[in-house]
């Protein structure tokens, strides 16, 4: 069966009407060979962007969200490779694709924005030269002053301030916040119609992370461009996106609008993911008695979070049917759990893959 | 009231900064400018503030891996910095450190074993049979199954590792831990089970903790009361709630603002304070109050004033020349 006739993945009908996705991606798969044998980082992940739309990826290290992301640009290590599947941009399967008409696509149609802006950016080279190399590589007939006259339009863009002086400095020179906006500036340089930007707050203290968050959402505003926006931190997706994935163990386990993902969350993931965070909103200190020496106890004590238990997955050794089984709560005695369960929809642009979804009802606001 | 277990006293490290050229002046990053606080038994003091603002360095200079530039810290009684190095291992036993990386932190050669029995070892407790017996017990305690004694770290998820590393600050029984960002590194799914047996370590054996945190909602959950640093400075200092609610230092009030929403529906409600620029460089501070370059209130008072942490110890206190008339930056939270 193709994954075309399989039709499993749901389209939001707000993005329906608004176009075409600008990138669809159906039933990846992305092995990768170990010493331990054949690891499959992500085993078959469907998804699409809209345009304009920001779509926050969630999922903890491991669960295979930036491999997602590299498998689609061909940008995976060389032990790597996607054994199956499609990801549509502009009107072309980028899998598959050449390395010459990947390049022609990243940087141009797709900018990149990765976590770590230090590692990212050349050390020897200006802000200004490394802006040109994109220029450079995707506009044969630009010349110098024109294309001088777009860097410092694009550092100004990501205000960054004297931006004539700054662009001739090295990133050593910027903050880690600077930076980062050099590195935005670099991925706008080509007025792409995706961003994909991978934890790029992750790095960055609190208050900077909130002026990198806003520059996003501005840009994207001005820019029309559409945004996907992988992260750890169900904080960020809350305040940016407008739909979201959740991804554990290689897999999309729920997608939905972010309203819906927050108040009425199907998969007993997103729910222990939800539930699990300290709240500003509470203090517990205090809360627990000085219980003397009689043991810590295993089970939930007043003042705890609902930790969800155990750890992930080892992504080379999954457990059979659904790999979230061992720490969900609701799989005791369940045979279904053996069976792994597909994304389907649940209702209106809303799907999870969990053979026992929590109905919106049962979840009580918190 | 009893005495304190840690009382710090206008506490002083700075750095030299490596000379270009040899008649350079000398110049120093200045890390911690003069902080002063108290933890009782059982308490639990946390250190928030932003990569930079010297929480860390506070945290290793009690320890003393680093010398203090000045200041004094009692401890228990003792006087921490005039300890010869015999007395100071001692105190080691009652003062143990928790790092932030479980990856890098924990000998890859050595089994949990090693790792769990070599602080008793170290301070010649018990005889091999017992020091291994302990060693279970530690593992028990920290919610591992006791079978995993003769694994190795890397066989250990980043959660389990961080339950080891608490485990061998726990194996010689201290009376307070200095947690350098313990649950950064952790997965969210994992960091909550950290989270809660840290609670209930306290509250089985009477710890108390020094938490060194940026996390703000980790903080809020754990601690019963919060310091707030910026360049090395204690800026705003209270109990937990009185901080979190009612927020007086304009950069207590944009530290929280910044903190991400927790539910969409929030979005545009808050008022959101955006400080501008970055951290000044810590070799050369502002005059007077060092967040006035970034201070949405500032006046000229401030760079020519240095704001103290006035007021009574037991109180809520800002070191802001404008801390009370601020009502206006007021965080919604």
């Amino acid at each position: 069966m193709t994954p075309s006739e399989r039709g499993t993945t749901p389209v939001n009908p707000r993005y329906e009407r608004a176009g075409e996705p600008v990138l669809r991606v159906v039933d990846l798969v992305t092995e990768f060979a170990t010493s331990g044998g054949t690891v499959k980082a992500v085993n078959g992940v469907s998804f699409e962007v809209g345009p304009g739309e920001t779509l926050g990826v969630v999922g903890e290290s491991g669960s295979g969200k930036s491999i997602t992301m590299m498998s689609v640009l061909g940008l995976l290590a060389s032990n790597g490779r996607v054994v199956s599947g499609e990801a549509w941009f502009g009107g072309r399967n980028l899998v598959g694709a050449t390395e010459r008409e990947l390049q022609r696509v990243r940087g141009k149609g797709i900018g990149l924005i990765f976590q770590d802006p230090m590692t990212a950016l050349n050390p020897v080279m200006t802000i200004a030269q490394q802006i040109d190399e994109s220029l450079k590589r995707h506009n044969r007939g630009m010349d110098r002053r024109t294309r001088r006259a777009r860097i410092l339009e694009l550092l100004d863009q990501v205000r960054i301030p004297r931006a004539r002086q700054r662009a001739d400095q090295y990133p050593h020179e910027f903050s880690g916040g600077m930076r980062q906006r050099a590195m935005i500036a670099m991925a706008m340089a080509n007025n792409p119609r995706l961003l994909l930007a991978d934890e790029p707050t992750t790095a960055l203290d609190v208050t900077v992370q909130a002026q990198i968050l806003d520059l996003l959402l501005q840009l994207q505003d001005d820019t029309g461009a559409s945004l996907v926006l992988i992260t750890h931190d169900l904080g960020v997706i809350a305040e940016v996106a407008d739909r979201a994935i959740v991804m554990y163990a290689g897999r999309v386990v729920e997608q939905g609008t972010v309203a819906d993902l927050f108040h009425r969350p199907s998969h007993p993931y997103t729910v222990g993911l939800l539930d699990s965070r300290p709240s500003l909103a509470n203090n517990t200190a205090g809360v627990r008695p000085h219980r003397g020496s009689e043991g810590v106890a295993p089970l939930a004590e007043p003042g705890d979070l609902p930790a969800i238990p155990g750890q992930p997955p080892n992504s080379a050794r999954l457990p059979a049917g659904c790999s979230f089984r061992p720490r969900c709560v609701h799989s005791a005695g369940r045979d279904e759990c053996l069976v792994r369960p597909e994304l389907v929809e649940i209702s209106d642009g809303r799907s999870a893959a969990c053979h026992f979804p929590i109905d919106s009802l049962e979840r009580t606001a918190r | 009231m009893t005495a304190p277990l840690l009382q710090v006293t206008d506490l002083v490290k700075h750095y030299p900064v490596k000379r270009r050229t040899l008649w350079e002046p000398r110049r120093h990053v200045h890390a911690v400018n003069g902080v002063s606080f108290d933890i009782a038994r059982g308490e639990t003091l946390a250190l928030v503030g932003e990569s930079g603002c010297g929480k860390s360095t506070v945290g290793k200079t009690l320890m003393r891996f680093h010398q203090p530039t000045s200041g004094t810290v009692r401890f228990d009684d003792h006087d921490v910095f005039s300890l010869g190095a015999g007395p100071l291992r001692r105190l080691r036993r009652d003062l143990q450190f928790v790092f932030q990386d479980p990856y890098a932190s924990l000998p890859p050669r050595l089994s949990v074993a090693s790792i769990l029995t070599e602080p008793l070892e170290i301070h010649g407790i018990g005889n091999p049979r017992t020091r291994l017996e302990r060693a279970r017990e530690l593992l028990n305690l920290v919610g591992l199954r006791p079978e995993l004694i003769s694994r190795y770290p890397h066989e250990f998820s980043g959660g389990q590792r961080q339950r080891v590393g608490i485990a061998r600050a726990l194996a010689l029984e201290p009376k307070m831990l200095i947690l350098d960002e313990p649950v950064s590194a952790l997965d969210v799914s994992v960091q909550a089970q950290v989270v809660n047996l840290l609670g209930h370590l306290q509250a089985e054996l009477g710890l108390s903790y020094l938490f060194i945190a940026h996390d703000l909602a980790v903080v809020r959950h754990l601690a019963h009361r919060v310091a707030v640093m910026y360049l090395g400075r204690i800026v705003e200092h209270g109990t937990t709630d009185e901080v979190f609610n009612h927020p007086r230092h304009p950069y207590t009030q944009a530290l929280l603002s910044a903190v991400p929403i927790e539910d969409p529906d929030e979005r545009g409600q808050n008022l959101r304070i955006r400080l501008e620029g970055d951290l000044p460089d810590p070799v050369d501070l502002p005059s007077g109050c060092a967040f006035r370059t970034r201070c949405p209130i500032a006046q000229d008072r401030c760079a020519a004033e240095l704001p103290l942490l006035a007021g009574d110890p037991g109180q809520t206190r800002a070191a802001c020349h404008y801390a009370s008339e601020n009502a206006l930056l007021e965080v919604a939270r």
